[in-house]
């Protein structure tokens, strides 16, 4: 029954002015094909015109008021004016905040990978515009794109080495991966920034993290340890998998794949150990570890969105930096939260319709600045 | 089908037809009745072609013009009455049918899209009305004029794509896209007091 369901669908769209001109070509096609009745006699037409004229009187006399309606209809008028033009330019022209269209939202494509080099004295290196297998050198540092498009990042011996600070970050609906000089590879999820020097020297790699990034850190031959400032938090390892999620500064969470990692909030004076599978977050001001199912956490490296019953209110966040969109979220019942995988790498239409079976009613909406608003509860 | 385009009609029964739409405005059931009578004629016609159930045909009819009568402070504003009615019969019918293929089939269709029921009925069909009078202008544009338009609008492509697309220059593709503009703008000043800006 799919053509039943198709038409289904349409005729939603239709009644809610969100058509697209082909879908309303296909609508009035479906209609004018369907099977013509049988010619009703003339004098039953009369009677039902009849019947039809007497009910109408009878019901707006019963709705009409006596007072004067002339200044109340002309306030209404306006302000009916004023949705028409409304809803007529989004449909040309969008300009305020009306309903996105579903050809709209199926061109929201998502997120995918590029990423920004800014090196220490400014320069900008769009990743994109590096080929595969192609290396650039910019001042003492190479920056080399693999066969599998990873980034690689190296010192040139030529002589004196200058350290260099250099800045990676993702645009929102971007992911990059990233080869430190020691080895260590670091996937950045969207919207963040890695802060790290062209070359370690031999002592303790400090980098800093603002957003999300998953780390596979190298041991060193002379073991030298490995940081990650991130928001208050900071995570020393030598070598070990770990996902640090920093987009909410006060609230960063630390969690551990294999290894061994301490997590320390220097400004209270706390830190934690970790063992694989538990996370590092601050609980009403203590520093505490947790057990976590670290399928969940890496979902986004995995190309999914993990619901875990809990977490639907980060989610949408990630959503939202995902398809570079804003997301308003209100929970209305108490109920047990949604618990699921969602795939990344769909448009956004399509996103939307499993939110909603997903039983997360959505709604878009064009906002401000031409930018989609989705709002879920 | 119907056209937009607007035959002058002077009289109805003796009436002068833009007085009765300035009476039914004012709340004049009488003046109301007389275009009730004039026009159902086709319309039920037009609705039994479709729909098989008389009630559900009469129930049409009567939602038609009760929108009609909560829309008359409006009614000077529409451009062709009959273009507002076969506009909102076509609404009022494939809503019909949507219920319809609902009750026969709630297994196979799950609500995707919410049909969104805030909106009063005559707003609704008002609304619809506009959209369908704009879409009948841009199938109304001239051929080249058209083209271009439903590229960029319809199609999302920029300017500079469209043109190469058709071979044309960039220029010519922004001089059609305004003449465009320009007459959707000419058929909707009929509809608003207030000038729109694309």
């Amino acid at each position: 029954m799919k053509q039943v369901k198709h038409i289904y669908k349409l005729i939603t769209l239709f009644l809610n002015r969100q058509e697209s001109p082909q879908e309303r070509r296909a609508l009035f096609d479906w209609m004018d094909a369907l099977p013509s009745e049988q010619e009703r006699g003339e004098h039953e037409l009369i009677e039902m015109r009849k019947n039809t004229r007497k009910r109408l009187l009878s019901t707006i006399n019963k709705t009409q008021k006596s007072i004067r309606i002339s200044r109340i209809v002309r306030y209404s008028s306006v302000a009916a004016a004023i949705l028409m033009i409304a809803f007529l330019a989004v449909r040309y022209w969008p300009v305020s905040e009306q309903e996105a269209s579903k050809s709209l939202l199926a061109s929201i494509p998502p997120g995918h990978e590029t990423a920004i080099i800014t090196l220490a004295d400014g320069q900008q290196i769009n990743l994109d515009q590096l080929a595969l297998n192609q290396s650039v050198q910019v001042g003492g540092t190479l920056i080399s794109k693999d066969a599998q498009g990873k980034v690689s990042y190296r010192d040139v011996v030529t002589g004196k080495q200058q350290v260099q600070r250099n800045t990676l970050y993702t645009p929102k609906g971007a992911t990059y991966d990233l080869m430190l000089s020691d080895g260590t590879l670091v996937s950045l999820n969207a919207d963040s920034k890695l802060i790290y020097p062209s070359s370690f020297e031999g002592k303790d790699r400090i980098v800093e993290l603002e957003g999300e990034a998953y780390f596979h850190v190298q041991k060193t031959k002379n073991k030298t340890r490995f940081i990650v400032k991130a928001g208050l938090q900071q995570t020393e390892v030598l070598g070990t998998k770990f996902n640090i999620n920093a987009y909410a500064k006060e609230q960063v969470q630390t969690a551990l794949e294999e290894g061994s990692v301490v997590v320390s909030r220097k400004d209270i004076g706390q830190s934690v150990h970790l063992k694989p599978n538990e996370k590092a977050q601050t609980v009403q001001g203590k520093l505490v570890a947790a057990a976590v199912n670290m399928e969940d956490v890496l979902g986004w490296k995995r190309g999914q969105f993990c619901f875990d019953g809990t977490n639907t209110a980060a989610v949408m966040q990630e959503i939202a930096r995902w398809y570079d969109i804003d997301v308003s979220y209100q929970r209305i019942d108490r109920g047990p939260q949604y618990s699921g995988k969602i795939p990344r790498n769909i448009s956004l239409d399509k996103l939307i319709e499993l939110l909603n079976f997903a039983d997360l009613k959505t709604k878009a909406v064009v906002g401000s600045g031409n930018r989609i608003h989705l709002i879920i509860t | 089908m119907f056209t937009a385009t607007t035959f002058t009609m002077k009289h109805i029964d003796g009436h002068n037809f833009e007085e009765l739409l300035i009476r039914i405005g004012e709340g004049d059931q009488q003046a109301f009745a007389i275009i009730y009578d004039f026009y159902s004629a086709d319309l039920i016609r037009h609705i039994s072609k479709k729909i098989s159930n008389p009630q559900t045909a009469e129930d049409i009819l009567h939602d038609l013009f009760l929108s009609l009568w909560n829309n008359r402070a409006k009614i000077v504003e529409i451009v062709s009455l009959p273009a507002y009615l076969y506009s909102s019969c076509r609404y009022l019918m494939l809503a019909h049918f949507r219920q319809q293929l609902k009750q026969g089939n709630q297994q196979d269709i799950r609500d995707v899209d919410l049909f969104d029921d805030s909106l009063p009925l005559e707003d609704q069909l008002y609304y619809r009305y506009m959209l369908d009078t704009v879409a009948n202008e841009v199938e109304n544009l001239p051929e080249k004029c058209r083209e271009v338009f439903k590229l960029s609008r319809e199609e999302f492509l920029s300017n500079k794509e469209i043109a190469a697309k058709l071979n044309i220059s960039e220029s010519t593709v922004e001089k059609h896209i305004n003449k465009a503009i320009k007459r959707l703008r000419a058929v909707t000043s009929h509809l608003f007091h207030v000038f729109l800006i694309f």
